[in-house]
This record gives C-alpha cells, structure tokens and sequence, in this order.
C-alpha cells in the first residue's frame, strides 16, 4: 500500500440553499479544492462522490460531474447514510493506496431543504430498519438517538444539562466559522428551554437539516509531494457495520459499530488516543459526541459528561472536540458531513485554521469520527502532518 | 435562527410511493398476530431465538428455522417519546418508542402504552427492568402490530 496524503480541500457554506441546485452547490466546494490542489478538472482520474440522496436528482454523481465536467473520471457514488463522504473517501483512499489512481477526487454534497421538514423527518426516518421499526412505529432519527440518552443517563448519572453543555460549545466554535450555518451563542438555560423533539433530546439538542457540500484531493506520497508543501497524510480509515435492528443491540450506551473501527484505526495508525490533538466527532445530537468520546477511547465509559462539565472539550482542554461547531452548529448535510471533518481537520494539522479555532497541534495527529444511522456504519479517519 | 425569505424555486412534479411490502417468510407472524399471539423463529439447529422473525438463522446460516410462540413477557430496556413526527404518523397523538428485552431472550421494539408521554412522568417511570407484556392489535384498516404495556 502507498501512502496517501490529502492535498486539496473546499468547503461550501453550509445552512438552507435554497439559491442554489445540487451541481451548483457541489461546484463551491469542487473549485476551491482544486485550487488547493493546484490541480485542473482534467486532472482528476476518480471521482467518487458521496451523496446519500435526498433531493430529486436519482442519480446525483452523474448530475455534479456533469455540472464541473469531470468527464476525464471514473465516476462512482457511494452511500453510507451520516458517514456517506467518510465511506466515499475510503473508496477514493483504496484506490490511490492500491496503485490504481495517484488522484482521487470525493465530493460529499447534500441538498435536503427541497422537502418541507415533516418529509425529511420521515425519510430520514425511514432509513433505520423500515420493516420492523418505522412501518408500525414511527421511529425517527431523534428518536434512535434518544433511546441512547435515555439509557445512558439511567445508567451513569449524567443529566440534560450534561446534554446541554455540548450544544453550547458547539454553538460557541461556530460563531467564527463563516460557513455554519448557526453562528450564534446560546445558553444552556436556552436549550433546557427549548420544546422536546424526542424525548429526552429537545430542539437544541438536535442538529439542524442543512444543505452543503465539502470536497477532498488525495495523492498518492510522490504526487502529494509535488503538490504541495504542507500534505496531510492519511494514517488510517477504517469502518464497521453495525446492527440495522436496534433490536438486536447488546447496550445502548455506545455504538458498537464506532469502538470497533475506533480500534482498527489506532492499530493502523500505530497510535494512541492520547496522541490525537483535535478531534471532529458525528455530534448529530448532544448524546452522541459524549458516546463518541468513549468509544473512540478519549475516556472510559461513562467518564465523558464529567470531561464536558470540566471544560476538557474546548481549545486549551484535555481534547478539543468540534471546534468548527461540529454537526450541531454548523449544520449536517448527511452526505458532506464526513469530507466537511476532513476539510476542518486539514486546515487544523496545517495549522492555517481560523484564528480563533485553531487547536494547538502538539503529537501532530487529528481524528474524524464519523456515523452513519445510529452506528449502523461507522468510520474513523486519522490524519496526521508528519 | 432567523427566518430569511425564501429564494425562487420551481414546484417538482409530484411522486407518491407505496411500497408492497413481502410477508411469505414471516407469515405466521403477522397471523400470528390476528389470533392473539406473538410468534418467532426458532434455529432448529443452533437454537437461536430472533425477534423480529426471519427465516435464515443470522447465527449459523440454516433455513431450518421453526415457529414458536412467545410468552409475551418483557423488561423494558430503554424508551423515548417522538414529538416531532414523521409526515405519515402525523395523525398520532405523541407515542413512546420503547426497547424491552423479551423473557426469552431477544429484544424487541415496539410502542409503550399505558404511560402518559409527558416529560415528567417519563423521567419518573421509564426505568430500566420496568415490567413489561406484549399486547397484540388489530387495527380497522392496516397490518396488525403489537405493542409493550406496563404488567
Ligand atoms: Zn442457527
């Protein structure tokens, strides 16, 4: 296998675009990361674009490639719900690893405020296990997220407040960052005030339905080289499937799914979670960035509400975690979510993030952590600037 | 999080779906349920108990699976309410979605009646190994379904 670096990145403004179609949408994130790169569209062997599909366009690789005229690419969609970009840069990682391609292209573009919000609530619904739990029971994705805060907090203690906590330093990293899609403060007062949605998680402890796209370059080592002097290696991608039917669960108080790709990745990459400078985790809802601290292994079970309560979360502490505003602020465009934590995590290794946001790079390592469904999927990406 | 006005758009045509939704491998199920009884599969091989039913075992891959009734009790595991509904249940008063661990041993999903699904009563009464049976129901219109109630 051949190293793989990231050498190009863009990112659109995230939040309601409704000026904008999925190809026209795509192209702000597609322009700058070429111009990262220093790359031309004819340049581009692979794309694989990452879209998990919410807007009226059936086949949406085919609709952005044609509006960038990507035509010299293989062109590929992949589709892993939440993590959909984090699986589309896996695909994009192999085929540069292998020898196949020295670039590689991944777009993760999502458009879903073309629907009215109860249709979005319903086909986000629809995409746990329709069968056995939307057709009779109108789940939702609060509502599988909930069931977990309900169980964590009768087993550890940790209270809505705890919950709270996470949304207002989310909401305070994404005041800075032009392309959030909530850049106010709130209070936690605001969030316990705030109407339920699926209890025991209420409107501000719920990401928003955002439309937005970010792109990644990759090279292979001898290109990136080339490229660029500031390459941000890939140490490690690495996925788990988990169970669809949350029937089937063992616990509910982590996702299975994300501590086993948690391990592959530390393993790949040879290191330790202490070693991580700045983590982006897939904080959809409150509940799970404090899940995903424990299953990445940052602390033991049951320990990550009293790192938050501490202040261990934001810059200066033990790990700061979704500094850019993480899903909950600056918004969840399913499929642009996963290249969306690459792009802030490049510029943070690079150590060109803005000003404000910057983590301090000490081991020179930073890690993506990235869901799809309730750890239906789940992928880790270790980046590193050494 | 200010409302900006709207930017102009073109309405799409519509589409209206409905899916037919195969029930041949899980049948005794969903009769089952018509008759007052809550039915699964049983591994004839490896014994494996699934809920819901299927007709391959996951475990060791036999298709010699048979059909067992289910003693309809259960502890709950977790719960939440939905509030904020998907467009198809817009109809429904709030439900509680619960996860309950059946007497034999699999768990199961399914709605939580018989607790009011009001933000303080569910912070008093939704406990884990709260005591739980399976009703079975029948609707009017539509599949049957089955649903957890306090034992
Ligand atoms: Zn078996």
């Amino acid at each position: 296998m051949r190293r793989v670096a990231v050498v190009g990145v863009g990112h659109s403004k995230f939040g309601r675009r409704d000026d904008v179609n999925l190809g026209e949408l795509a192209f702000e994130s597609i322009k700058p990361a070429l111009e990262d790169a220093g790359l031309a569209p004819e340049d581009i062997p692979l794309l694989v674009v990452g879209n998990a599909g919410f807007c009226e366009e059936m086949l949406p690789a085919v609709a952005i490639a044609d509006y960038a005229e990507l035509y010299n690419a293989e062109l590929m969609r992949v589709e892993a719900a939440c993590a959909t970009s984090s699986a589309a840069l896996a695909a994009a990682y192999n085929a540069v690893s292998s020898g196949k391609v020295d670039i590689a292209m991944v777009v993760g573009c999502e458009k879903m405020t073309e629907l009215d919000t109860p249709y979005i609530v319903e086909l986000i619904g629809r995409s746990g296990f329709f069968f056995w739990e939307f057709q009779h029971f109108g789940l939702t994705f609060p509502g599988y997220y909930a069931l977990h805060a309900t169980a964590y907090m009768n087993q550890y203690g940790a209270t809505e407040e705890h919950l709270a906590m996470v949304a207002v330093k989310n909401h305070k990293y994404a005041v800075t960052n032009p392309y959030a899609q909530f850049r106010q403060e709130i209070t936690i007062e605001q969030v316990l005030k705030s109407p339920y949605i699926a209890w025991p998680l209420k409107l501000f402890d719920c990401c928003p339905i955002t439309d937005g796209s970010a792109t990644v370059i990759l090279a292979a080592e001898e290109q990136a080289k080339k490229l660029t002097d500031t390459p941000v290696w890939v140490e490690a991608i690495e996925g788990c499937a988990g169970s669809a039917n949350l029937s089937k669960r063992e616990s509910f108080v982590g996702l299975k799914a994300a501590q086993v790709a948690a391990e592959r990745a530390f393993k790949r990459a040879k290191i330790t979670p202490d070693k991580i400078d700045v983590a982006n985790v897939h904080d959809c809802f409150t509940i799970a960035e404090l899940m995903a601290m424990e299953d990445i292994g940052f602390c033991g079970r049951g320990e990550a509400y009293k790192l938050v309560e501490e202040g261990q979360t934001y810059i200066g502490g033990k790990i700061p975690i979704n500094v850019d505003g993480g899903l909950k602020a600056k918004g969840h465009p399913i499929g642009a979510t996963g290249t969306s934590m690459i792009y802030s995590l490049t510029k943070q290794l690079r150590g060109e993030y803005i000003k404000s946001n910057q983590a301090p790079i000490k081991h020179g390592y930073a890690l993506a952590h990235n869901v799809g469904g309730t750890g239906h999927y789940a992928y880790i990406t270790i980046l590193s600037r050494k | 999080m200010s409302k900006k006005e709207e930017k102009p758009y073109i309405l799409s045509r519509p589409l209206t779906l409905i899916y037919k939704l195969p029930i041949s491998k899980t049948l005794p199920f969903w009769e089952g349920l018509k008759q007052g009884k809550f039915m699964t599969t049983k591994c004839k091989k490896c014994g494996r108990i699934t809920f819901p039913p299927q007709a391959d075992c996951p475990s060791c891959y036999s298709s010699e699976v048979e059909w067992v009734e289910l003693s309809k009790e259960a502890e709950l595991v977790t719960a939440t309410a939905i509030m904020v509904k998907p467009s198809s249940f817009a109809q429904e008063e709030t439900y509680i979605v619960a996860v309950a661990k059946l007497k034999e041993g699999p768990k199961a999903v399914g709605w939580l009646k018989g607790v009011k699904p009001d933000p303080a009563e569910l912070k008093e009464k939704i406990k884990p190994g709260m005591k739980l049976k399976v009703e079975t129901i029948v609707p009017k219109e539509g599949s049957p379904y089955y649903v957890f109630v306090p034992a």
